[in-house]
């Protein structure tokens, strides 16, 4: 009995002792939710119970998806069809903000999330100026698109300027006339590219001097980030929904992690 | 609401009489308890399952179980969501069971209050229907599967299903 006790108690040591050979630690890792907790949660992203929730877990911030409304509210969410989600159908900007107030999420038997509001959240959360947010910019509309971008950046300033948050708010997006338009606004506005391919996305950051570059952690690898960062770039990484995912991320030494595994990132960067 | 009520009562009642028989010697198989996955708790619940009546081929039983979705709520506090199926089902056979069945589910979950953002606990009524298939084996297992629609907050319908094992006792 005492062998076999001995026996797992040296087996385990010695996978504790891989596992943290095989992890490259950099606690300087920015770890933010991927719209709140992430994907696959009973809390729906980008709902004010995930977000909320994400912050208490002792992340640095969170991602969100921001879409604009007819009337030029900012509401977050993340697919192109209210459908995917919530009981309505159409598009966030086919609606106005008092008919999306009272929508909810449809994803789980029984619970109906609302959906949210940036000015809603932002003027609830406590301490607001001690979390960071990157706002994935989702372009979505039937409309006009250069009138549509103009009130999208117009909404975007007066809620960054209403809450102070231009030093802890990263801007991303995959439009690059919405990314220069932003820059254009304002000279200060960290913005990141998020590209199809992190070649593509290394050529537009440094032709449009942005901070840096949004991808897939499968699009990208170490050797790719050490040239970014050798360029003065910042890497952010998404699509980290295993805890694999968060380890492979974690080893390839990113600026930022949006995580859809918030608990297990924050333990492994904070408390090993 | 008032349909929801009566019904609800209906299936307490039903529960009452199991005291009362529970001290018969023949009640050994009546109760019954199971987990079920999908079906009337949402994403799973743990049920108990008594057989009030049985004629020939016909079975009639209540039902009532547990289930959660969080335990504690956004801010990290222990203030879980309670979600309450219960029900009567009919089965017709004696192995092999065509089951049938309706119900409520008291939820009790939190959301943020629009107010003043705070946890608030909502309670609603849900209506749930299932048609399905249940075996009984001969050591007492049980197993069914069904298609179990849930009409949530009694407006919004949504197809649904279930798969449950079990014991009978």
């Amino acid at each position: 009995m005492k062998k076999h006790f001995t026996t797992t108690v040296l087996l385990a040591l010695l996978f504790i002792s891989c596992s943290k050979d095989d992890l490259r630690i950099n606690n300087n890792i920015i770890v933010l939710g991927h719209g709140g907790m992430g994907i696959n949660q009973t809390y729906p992203m980008n709902t004010f119970e995930s977000i909320i929730k994400c912050l208490n877990a002792g992340t640095n911030g969170t991602e969100i998806d921001v879409q604009l409304t007819k009337d030029s509210v900012l509401v977050a969410y993340h697919s192109k069809n209210l459908s995917d989600h919530t009981n309505l159908i159409g598009t966030i900007n086919d609606f106005n903000w008092s008919e999306i107030e009272n929508a909810f999420y449809v994803s789980t038997p029984y619970l109906h999330y609302p959906l949210l509001s940036l000015d809603q959240l932002f003027s609830n959360i406590p301490n607001l100026n001690e979390h960071l947010f990157t706002f994935d910019c989702k372009l979505y509309t039937n409309s006009n698109a250069l009138n549509f971008k103009e009130a999208y950046i117009n909404s975007l300033s007066k809620i960054i300027d209403k809450y102070d948050l231009k030093s802890n708010v990263y801007i991303e997006s995959q439009d690059t006339i919405f990314l220069i338009k932003l820059k254009e606004s304002d000279l200060d506005y960290k913005l990141f590219i998020y590209p199809p391919s992190f070649d593509e996305g290394f050529n537009i950051a440094l032709d449009l001097g942005l901070y840096g570059i949004t991808i897939s952690t499968s699009d990208v690898s170490r050797e790719q980030i050490e040239i970014a960062h050798s360029n003065n770039l910042k890497v952010a990484i998404w699509n980290t929904h295993s805890e694999n995912k968060n380890i492979e991320g974690v080893n390839k030494g990113p600026d930022f992690i949006q995580t859809d595994k918030v608990k297990h990132l924050v333990n492994l960067l904070r408390y090993d | 609401m008032k349909r929801e009520t009566l019904l609800i009562i209906f299936i307490l009642l039903c529960f009452s009489n199991v005291t009362i028989a529970q001290n018969s010697e023949n009640n050994r198989t009546k109760n019954a308890l199971f987990i079920e996955l999908g079906g009337y708790g949402g994403y799973g619940s743990i049920n108990y399952e008594y057989l009030v009546k049985k004629i020939n081929k016909l079975k009639l039983s209540a039902r009532i179980g547990l289930s959660t979705y969080n335990l504690n709520d956004y801010t990290n506090k222990f203030n879980p969501d309670v979600i309450i199926p219960i029900g009567i089902n009919a089965y017709y056979g004696l192995k092999h069971n065509i089951d049938i069945g309706l119900g409520q589910t008291i939820t009790s979950v939190i959301y943020v209050d629009n107010q003043d953002y705070q946890p608030k606990r909502e309670q609603r009524l849900n209506t749930n229907l299932s048609i399905g298939y249940r075996y009984v084996g001969e050591r007492g297992f049980v197993f069914k599967i069904g298609y179990a629609p849930i009409i949530e907050n009694q407006k919004m319908f949504r197809h649904w299903s279930l798969v449950a094992f079990g014991y009978t006792f």
